[in-house]
């Protein structure tokens, strides 16, 4: 088209716009006179305008930054407080895990980005970061270190040890364990369950997922406390295997969990059993080819004997299995104990070398809910379809309730191998070193913050307030800082001799607020006090309830804001006489 | 964002007299602004107050852009800058995200109202870019009106005084350079 054309018809379209939709055809006849070519243009360009697309309609960086944060909030090189991203490491059902740098104490460690909390969300954000930090206190060798909890503006963060191995789901997919290897496991398991029971903190989640591996043979349990905080979170494109991720979940449920009952620490016990029965036999403890068959199978089915393992260990699977949980181990100490004492035996063993499947005499039999007839069966269907609609029902009309945790799409991994061809770790990740019987004298750590005057808590006791320089023995040591009106800092420190900690930036508790105004230019007052700004600003405010005043000349304007740690928020307001 | 409005300001001019390395700092510094308008979206999931969301992003601009240090300058040739910068980072974006995502190998998506444009806003936001090429060659007018409005964010007065035509006109430009373009992009 010339530019002349276009010009022809441009004119011809904006006087046909200005005209009826009913008088639009009659024009057109009369203007563009037999030339079908042009009428052609115009009209389609009248179908264009008359679209609802809004493609254009808003602001390119609007829209940009809205697809962003649907596909990819994080890149390498952000800054999340004061780690600095470096790789993405994977992604769950949570949001995605990154390998970041920790300048000040220069070491490498996990970044979990919490991509499946959102807005109107802000009590869920409260209670991950009251249950991070709860779980973050267990200081435990077989339970994942969190190093801090943090928040960068309305993306909570979680900072855990940077692990190196694989994940016993990773692991499984090569095949059973040898008997030996199993029990071994299962107690640092157990032990690491143990641990966060007797502080009262429950997985809930607890599936071959989410227990690590690392290269020298510990066993670390990750995730504890968070299974409420996941969701759901389909991409599109993934709605086929959204039934198969429920199950792969479902398969570790306990039977209370899976009714949407109430679960305490022997729930975990039942997921326990459904762990150390995959890692005997290489097979599912529980299998559905839907999410009801799989709740069924939870409920029902009682998983073949392992006829290969000692049977102190076979013991040890059925009563962790057990559908009632006073019929289970009571605690996970308890059931450290029954392991260690199966260890004996264990050892005597060799590796069992046979698959599962092929000692089962009745394999794809066991696979199969135990119902004998097509009555039962009926009857069972029957059950099942109330017991899922319960389920359903329970997860909507009891919010308060914990329920059972939403399945994850695909593994939570946390931390993984280097992809091939990635060169090798730098030493980052240090083991802290054994400490030197002739370097047991206390260290001098000095402890500057910005501002000053946060009280310092080492290993949970009230120290001194900064800046002030305690004295710590060598070794590891947990610190906080907390000054009121400022997010609590913690971190693990491994104190050496030459250790320094540099200035410590609090982050003050609060978020920004825009204030946009018409006509701008108006003088900020909050809570009735003056601030310098003058509209459109961005200002600073502590949380709580804040009255916003702006004026200009005789224009007013007025507005309630309630500020909620770290939720930014903007206000557009039009002054009035 | 580190750079202050005056930064900003004083790299669009340089970019403007032809210094590149202003452009590549310019481009960290939107960057930085689009993460951080993303990270606020994130937080809060789709805004569904408009009001609001227009708010953050006329103050991702004002950030961008001191307008009353340019305003004795040359006002429409700096607006012109700004929003030929926004369009340039952009589109470099979403083509990346395309070649990350298909692996550089790119399929035209068909623009479909039943849809919701914004999940495939970079493919739009490319197969846009050249639309709005071909339509610089027709009328280069029409074509500057749709990079102010649309990645310069500004309003119909603001383009009118950018370009120096009257606000009629440019209302009059947008309908029509808008019509042209969904056109356009739905033919593909």
């Amino acid at each position: 088209m010339t530019p002349e054309r276009w010009k022809q018809v441009e004119n011809i379209y904006h006087a046909a716009r200005e005209r009826d939709q009913s008088a639009r055809a009659r024009f057109l006849d009369d203007t563009c006179e037999g030339d079908d070519n042009l009428r052609r243009e115009v009209e389609s360009l009248l179908k264009a305008a008359g679209g609802r697309t809004d493609f254009l309609a808003r602001p390119a960086l609007e829209q940009a930054a809205e697809a962003m944060a649907e596909t990819k909030p994080v890149y390498a090189g952000q800054r999340l407080g004061p780690y600095q991203l470096v790789s993405r490491l994977g992604a769950g059902g949570m949001g995605e895990v990154w390998r970041a740098r920790d300048p000040a104490l220069r070491r490498d460690v996990a970044i979990k980005v919490l991509l499946a909390l959102h807005s109107g969300e802000e009590d869920r954000l409260r209670r991950f970061e009251i249950e991070a930090r709860a779980a973050g206190r267990l200081s435990h060798p077989n339970l994942l270190t969190v190093h801090a909890v943090g928040n960068e503006g309305g993306l909570p963060y979680l900072v855990t040890e940077l692990l190196e191995g694989e994940s016993l789901r990773a692991r499984l997919k090569r095949g059973a364990l040898s008997t030996r290897r199993t029990v071994d496991f299962a107690i640092q398991i157990a032990k690491g369950l143990a641990a966060a029971h007797e502080r009262g903190i429950l997985h809930r989640d607890l599936k071959p997922e989410n227990v690590f591996i690392t290269r020298d043979g510990s066993v670390k349990i990750l995730d504890f406390g968070l299974a409420k905080f996941t969701r759901p979170h389909s991409t599109p494109g993934q709605s086929l295997t959204a039934t198969g991720v429920i199950m792969g979940t479902l398969g570790y449920m306990s039977p209370e969990q899976a009714l949407g009952e109430e679960a305490d620490h022997r729930s975990d016990i039942f997921s326990f059993g459904a762990i150390l029965f995959e890692a005997l036999t290489g097979r599912r403890a529980f299998r559905g080819d839907s999410t009801a068959e799989a709740i069924m199978a939870v409920v029902n089915n009682i998983p073949p004997e392992i006829e290969a393992a000692p049977a102190s260990l076979r013991r040890i699977v059925r009563r962790c299995l057990e559908k009632d949980p006073l019929d289970r181990f009571q605690s996970a100490r308890d059931l450290t104990q029954e392991l260690e004492n199966a260890r004996q035996p264990a050892v005597e063993l060799p590796p069992r070398p046979i698959p599962a499947r092929s000692v089962s005499p009745r394999s794809s039999a066991e696979d199969e809910p135990k119902s004998r007839t097509g009555l039962i069966a009926g009857i069972a269907l029957a059950f099942l379809l109330i017991v899922t609609i319960g389920y359903a029902v329970g997860r909507f009309r009891r919010p308060a309730v914990p329920v059972p945790a939403p399945p994850k799409p695909g593994p939570t991994v946390v931390v993984n191998q280097p992809p091939p061809g990635t060169p090798p770790l730098p030493p980052n990740n240090p083991v802290p070193p054994a400490p030197d019987p002739g370097t047991r004298q206390p260290i001098e750590v000095s402890v500057v913050t910005d501002p000053p005057g946060a009280t310092v808590r080492l290993d949970e006791k009230d120290n001194c307030q900064t800046p002030c320089a305690p004295r710590l023995t060598p070794g590891n040591h947990t610190l906080s800082l907390d000054r009121p009106g400022y997010h609590i800092f913690r971190r693990e420190l491994n104190v050496t001799p030459n250790m320094r900690l540099g200035t410590i930036r609090l982050t003050r508790m609060g978020a920004d607020i825009w204030l946009a105004s018409e006509p701008t230019g108006a003088s900020i007052l909050v809570d009735g006090k003056p601030w310098a700004e003058k509209t459109n600003a961005r200002i600073f405010l502590e949380p709580g309830q804040h009255r916003i005043d702006l004026e200009k000349g005789e224009l007013k304007g007025s507005i309630p804001v309630e500020v909620r740690d770290t939720v930014g928020q903007s206000f557009r307001i039009t002054l009035a006489r | 964002m580190t750079g202050s409005p005056e930064q900003v300001t004083e790299l669009l001019l340089q970019w403007g007299d032809g210094d590149r390395a202003a452009l590549a700092r310019l481009t960290t510094l939107v960057y930085d602004e689009l993460h951080r308008l993303a990270r606020i979206y994130m937080a809060r999931e789709r805004p569904d107050h408009t009001l609001q969301a227009t708010a953050l992003v006329n103050e991702a601009y004002l950030k961008l852009v001191d307008t009353s240090r340019v305003r004795w300058r040359n006002r429409a040739h700096f607006f012109a800058m700004a929003a030929r910068l926004m369009r340039q980072v952009l589109v470099d974006h979403a083509r990346s995200r395309r070649n990350q995502k298909r692996g550089g190998d790119w399929l035209r998506v068909t623009l479909d109202e039943s849809l919701n444009l914004g999940r495939d806003f970079n493919s739009d936001l490319l197969a846009l870019d050249e639309a709005l090429g071909t339509l610089a060659r027709l009328d280069p007018r029409k074509s500057q009106v749709v990079e102010l409005r649309f990645f310069g964010g500004l309003a119909l007065d603001e383009t009118a005084e950018a370009l120096g035509i009257s606000e009629d006109t440019v209302g009059r430009d947008w309908d029509s350079a808008r019509a042209w373009l969904l056109r356009e992009l739905r033919r593909r």
